[in-house]
């Protein structure tokens, strides 16, 4: 890692697709998550409220996807330089993720373009759970300081 | 008709706010949480001489609040459908108090479609995030 090159705004091609990315959610992951978040909604805590919905089992916050989609794990092959800065964020829930799944995210080079003389970023992961479905479409912009 | 129209919330309302006191032990947690180990959020010593002057909660800390709002209207709706897009405008500090809201903007009929605004602020109103949200209710 801290021979990776860093990434500066020449480096980044539109289209680039980034290595891409598998990652496992904990089940004690998302109870932190729950916690961290004050968010205590029967879907994501209690099993026999949740037995009886449409999910049939516990499910993770929504926006449990910032834990998995955020640069540092994304982009971990990668140096980001320091000084960028998260301006914008998008996020399409298409399923609920849960605790067990693994995840297979596609990393990629969405957008750049320089506005009032600052660089913008825009890196697109789709998620997929095991079962090959998607589940989570997340963008993050950001200021890139070089 | 759409449920959310029979609980009573229809275009131009507001959504219930959800209210959260925000303090170094919560951004803590949020850190462990989400593996975030930034320093500007959890070091103190190492905040002060950025130029935020201190420790700041995480960007992401305000969506969960956001999606919080959504997810207490629309229910199963907003966790199979929602789509959101905001900006970040101002840091969220240890001590705040953070009201997460939205209001109905649009509702489209054909599409089943409800739009909204959503935004967290501080205590004193300043905007902390701003954007849209929507979600398809069947």
């Amino acid at each position: 890692m801290s021979q990776a090159k860093e990434l500066t705004f020449d480096d980044l091609i539109v289209g680039l697709e980034f290595p891409p990315v598998e990652y496992e959610l904990g089940q004690n992951q998302v109870l932190e998550y729950v916690a961290a978040v004050d968010d205590l909604h029967p879907l994501y805590l209690d099993e026999e409220f949740t037995r009886g919905s449409k999910y049939g089992g516990l499910i993770s916050p929504p926006t449990i996807a910032a834990v998995f989609t955020t640069l540092r794990v994304v982009l971990k092959e990668a140096k980001i330089p320091p000084g960028a800065i998260h301006t914008k964020q998008y996020f399409k829930f298409i399923k609920p993720v849960r605790a067990g799944d693994k995840l297979d995210i596609i990393v990629t080079l969405k957008d750049k373009y320089i506005r009032r003389g600052r660089k913008y970023v825009v890196i697109e992961s789709l998620v997929k759970n095991q079962h090959g479905e998607e589940v989570v479409l997340a963008r993050i912009t950001g200021i890139w300081p070089y | 008709m759409a449920d959310f129209l029979l609980k009573g919330i229809g275009v131009g309302d507001e959504l219930r706010q959800v209210i959260k006191e925000i303090d170094q032990e919560m951004i803590n947690r949020y850190a462990r949480a989400s593996g975030d180990d930034n320093p500007l959020h959890t070091d103190p010593e190492f905040a002060q001489k950025t130029k935020f002057g201190g420790t700041i909660a995480q960007g992401m800390l305000s969506l969960a609040f956001i999606s919080q709002v959504m997810t207490d209207c629309f229910q199963e709706a907003w966790i199979d459908s929602g789509e959101m897009e905001v900006a970040f405008l101002a840091p969220i500090r240890p001590g705040e108090t953070i009201k997460a809201g939205g209001q109905v903007l649009a509702w489209d009929e054909v599409k089943g479609q409800v739009t909204c605004e959503v935004y967290c602020e501080n205590q004193n109103g300043d905007k902390i995030v701003a954007g849209r949200a929507v979600v398809i209710l069947s």
